[in-house]
């Protein structure tokens, strides 16, 4: 019995940047044999983009490249000419259970590979496409990066601080929640095939995977007319509910009380001072209309200690509590570490690095994380080993710059 | 806004039992949405999670959540007290007709009650069973508490986020539960297609602390490769190309606008220099730039480069703050300037390309004499389709047709359990 899900599943990944590659990196972690399609004329931004192994640029040394593409296998290819779209085609048609693409919606037509191309002979392919604004609509062309579509999605007005203007969400936030969704998407996909012999085209909208994580907020205003804002860290339930100064650079935890339990734990492991005692917290309203003067004394009892002292203080006495953690933190975290999470893999030039791991443990189909191919490298697997090109053939398709790589 | 087009749902033929709470509720949501049957469990008395806000009206009560109508469309409801042996029969009983079973109560509860995953899958061995906790199943910290505040906090993305003046914020709107939600469903629906092809069911077990890791987009070994981690750094943009101010005041709000050097931001630069000549406020020294060469290593760590970038920026922020989020759209769109409004939730709802899509959903409320809209499809897709079926159950929706229907008891049974308060 196969201990990989998605063993003899093959996956055709034209994606590129964030959305594709990450979503395609799912079926690699259990068992898919997953190509990855790029390029070394066009190459794929993310291969000249920090981290750098040793913090030097690179097309093979990017470990933004390779957490977004680990495990799977490299072919590049030069779109502009023929043969290349030819050979793109034969993976698609004679090979693939899946094709992944994240570019603008015209880029796949332009090629002869939009999934309208490919269903025709292949009427049973899943075929997902993934870009900002999704296939359809007015603005369906529109080019962005995950950064723009967190912007249009509402999530920079409702980051930050009431009294400030907006703040930035760390990166290209829909990158990180559309994967998730494309791929239940594509397993649902993969079920559905096998039980009516149907394929799919999915046309995933980045813009609107974003709305779709916050659901709350748009009900709140289609249902009461309230627009969300920025609050800093509080809640309409919590109290104390904040992020506190602790001893050190940039040090920090945070806090959330949302039961009377929790606060007579917490007012013990402050040592039950005087001021807890007063009448006015007693109840969880009360001290809800009094949130600023326990932030106050929290706040003067954390300045002290150390973050990591404060959240297993308040832990042990169950309340919820947590370091506000650093990338060095987490790698120093005891229960990540426990879960294995950072999968460290030798790769073929960058040597070992870490890749970020596995969300979820399987009992008996555990995944692994593979490492990120270099640029073109799995040329002679793909060529010969699939499409059983000759020797000949695959040299004059490198001669003539139809197939690329950068093998150092 | 589209009526509901007849395709298929892609999980129809499956059942889940939803034993989650308000961490765990997105998972079912998921999985209901896109078709199967999904059976959400609650105390007779009502769930917990019906207290949390905002509420329809703004008046808290159990059948006005709007919290609970987010994240349980597409559930039918039944009540049922699993602390009691009988409640723990029916469970079993219902767990023998699903293929599904998510929970997110503290590792171990379900074990002491007889109904964790090795109890129920020793005599149904295909069953999926799927966790959602916190910090997961195993581990130091499988017993901690965590929220949404303490877990961005404990997974590292927070410290990412806010103004370097002040502490770390989250997103104000919790999000860190939602996500690890869609990693569930989609962990939950791996291990059914293993089940499919090898009859074997599985512990799917889901660390809501390692989902909230990947959302940092690959910040995590910045430490490892640079020796540096990265920082919060307010309205400015500083994953690692360059540090621009990202967040621009225009006429009627905000704009993000990416000021990146080379191949990524460069034809941004000349897009911008366009509009700028046209209305005659391109400087000088912008003129004939090639912006290509703006390579992004040396932007992090030059300082004149930087300064090149401070001063770019402020004089694109001056010309962007006479025009409105709208032109600045519009303008983005046809001359793919990576540029885009800071929306609100009111922007949301009246979005052109979200209404041609037909993303909302309108779900008929008739306790509450109206219709509700609803984001939003998952997907558009050719033979099938993704998104709210219905709105979430009331208190006990559903006993009659899961109790009676489903397992086959009577109606006097049923009445009998009322009485008892077992439902």
């Amino acid at each position: 019995m196969s201990r990989r899900v998605f063993a003899g599943i093959n996956v055709v990944d034209f994606g590129w940047i964030g959305v594709g590659p990450i979503t395609a990196r799912y079926f690699a972690d259990h068992g898919a044999t997953v190509i990855r399609i790029e390029s070394l004329t066009r190459f794929d931004g993310l291969r000249m983009a920090p981290p750098y192994k040793n913090a030097t640029p690179g097309l093979n040394n990017s470990q933004f490249f390779a957490n977004f593409n680990a495990g799977k296998l490299s072919l590049g290819l030069n779109m502009a000419t023929p043969e290349a779209r030819a050979i793109a085609r034969r993976l698609c048609v004679e090979w693939a259970h899946i094709v992944v693409e994240g570019f603008t919606p015209k880029q796949m037509r332009a090629w002869g590979l939009h999934y309208d191309d490919l269903a025709p002979a292949r009427p049973d392919l899943i075929m997902l496409s993934t870009c900002q604004l999704g296939q359809t609509g007015p603005y369906a062309m529109y080019a962005g990066y995950g950064n723009m579509a967190a912007s249009l999605a509402g999530y920079y007005t409702i980051t930050g601080w009431p009294d400030r203007g907006p703040c930035m969400v760390y990166g290209a936030y829909t990158d990180m929640l559309t994967p998730g969704v494309g791929a239940a998407l594509l397993a649902a996909a993969l079920d559905y095939r096998r039980r009516t012999g149907k394929g799919q085209w999915i046309d995933l909208s980045q813009f609107e995977t974003g709305v779709n994580h916050i659901p709350t907020a748009i009900l709140d205003y289609t249902v009461n007319g309230r627009i969300a804002n920025r609050r800093g860290n509080a809640d309409d339930r919590g109290c104390p509910h904040a992020v506190y100064r602790c001893r050190g650079d940039d040090r920090w935890v945070a806090i959330a009380v949302f039961t009377d339990e929790e606060w007579t734990g917490l007012v013990r492991a402050l040592g039950t001072p005087a001021w807890t005692q007063a009448e006015k917290f007693a109840t969880q309203a009360g001290r809800k209309a009094h949130e600023a003067e326990i932030d106050a004394h929290i706040a003067e009892w954390t300045k002290t200690q150390d973050a990591e002292q404060v959240e297993a203080i308040l832990q042990s006495v169950g309340v919820a509590a947590g370091v506000v953690a650093t990338q060095s933190d987490l790698h120093q975290d005891p229960q990540l570490q426990h879960r294995g999470f950072f999968a460290w893999r030798e790769h073929k030039v960058m040597g070992r690095s870490p890749y970020d791991g596995l969300m979820s443990h399987f009992s008996k189909t555990p995944g692994d994380v593979g490492p990120a191919p270099l640029l073109g490298e799995h040329y002679e697997a793909v060529l010969t080993g699939i499409l059983h090109l000759s020797d000949e053939a695959i040299a004059d398709l490198i001669a003539r710059g139809v197939v690329e790589m950068m093998l150092e | 806004m589209a009526t509901t087009p007849q395709k298929d749902y892609l999980l129809t033929p499956y059942r889940v039992l939803d034993l989650t709470g308000e961490t765990g509720f997105m998972c079912g949501k998921v999985l209901g949405d896109l078709g199967a049957e999904v059976i959400l469990v609650e105390p007779p008395s009502g769930h917990p999670a019906r207290a949390i806000g905002p509420f329809y009206g703004d008046e808290p009560h159990p059948e006005k959540s709007l919290f609970w109508f987010a994240f349980n469309t597409s559930k039918k409801g039944i009540t049922l007290d699993l602390t009691q042996p009988e409640g723990q029969k029916l469970v079993r009983e219902l767990v023998r007709c699903s293929d599904i079973v998510v929970e997110s109560f503290a590792p171990g509860y379900l074990d002491a009650l007889g109904l964790g995953y090795r109890a129920l899958s020793a005599s149904k061995p295909d069953l999926i069973f799927t966790s959602i906790t916190p910090y997961g199943q195993t581990g130091p910290r499988k017993h901690w508490k965590g929220t949404d505040l303490t877990l961005q906090a404990r997974c590292g993305f927070q410290y990412l986020l806010g103004d370097p003046d002040r502490a770390p914020v989250r997103i104000s709107v919790p999000t860190i539960a939602v996500k690890a939600g869609v990693e569930a469903a989609n962990a939950t629906l791996f291990a059914l297609f293993h089940r499919n092809t090898t009859g074997e069911g599985q512990h799917v077990d889901v660390s809501i602390q390692a989902a909230g890791v990947w959302q940092m987009m690959n910040a995590t070994s910045f430490p490892i490769h640079h020796g540096t981690n990265q920082r919060r750094a307010g309205d400015r943009y500083n994953a690692g190309f360059g540090n621009a101010r990202a967040i621009l005041p225009c006429a009627d709000g905000y704009v993000t606008f990416f000021t990146a050097g080379g191949h990524m931001g460069a034809p941004t630069l000349y897009a911008i220099s366009r509009w700028m000549e046209s209305e005659g406020k391109l400087p000088e020294w912008m003129r004939g730039k090639k912006w290509e060469e703006w390579d992004l290593a040396r932007l992090a760590t030059d300082r004149k480069a930087q300064q090149e970038m401070d001063e770019l920026n402020e004089t694109i922020a001056t010309f962007l703050a006479t025009k409105t989020k709208w032109e600045i759209f519009e303008r983005a769109f046809t001359e793919r300037i990576l540029a885009a409004p800071v929306n609100n939730v009111q922007d949301l709802v009246a979005h052109p390309q979200l209404n041609a899509r037909g993303f909302f959903r309108l779900l008929a409320h008739p306790e509450l004499g109206t219709d509700i809209l609803y984001p939003g499809h998952w997907a558009l897709m050719n033979n099938a389709q993704a998104g709210p079926r219905f709105r979430a159950p009331r208190i006990g929706e559903h006993n009659e047709e899961v109790y009676g229907r489903l397992l086959g008891y009577p109606r006097a049974q049923l009445q009998e359990w009322r009485r008892r308060g077992l439902v």
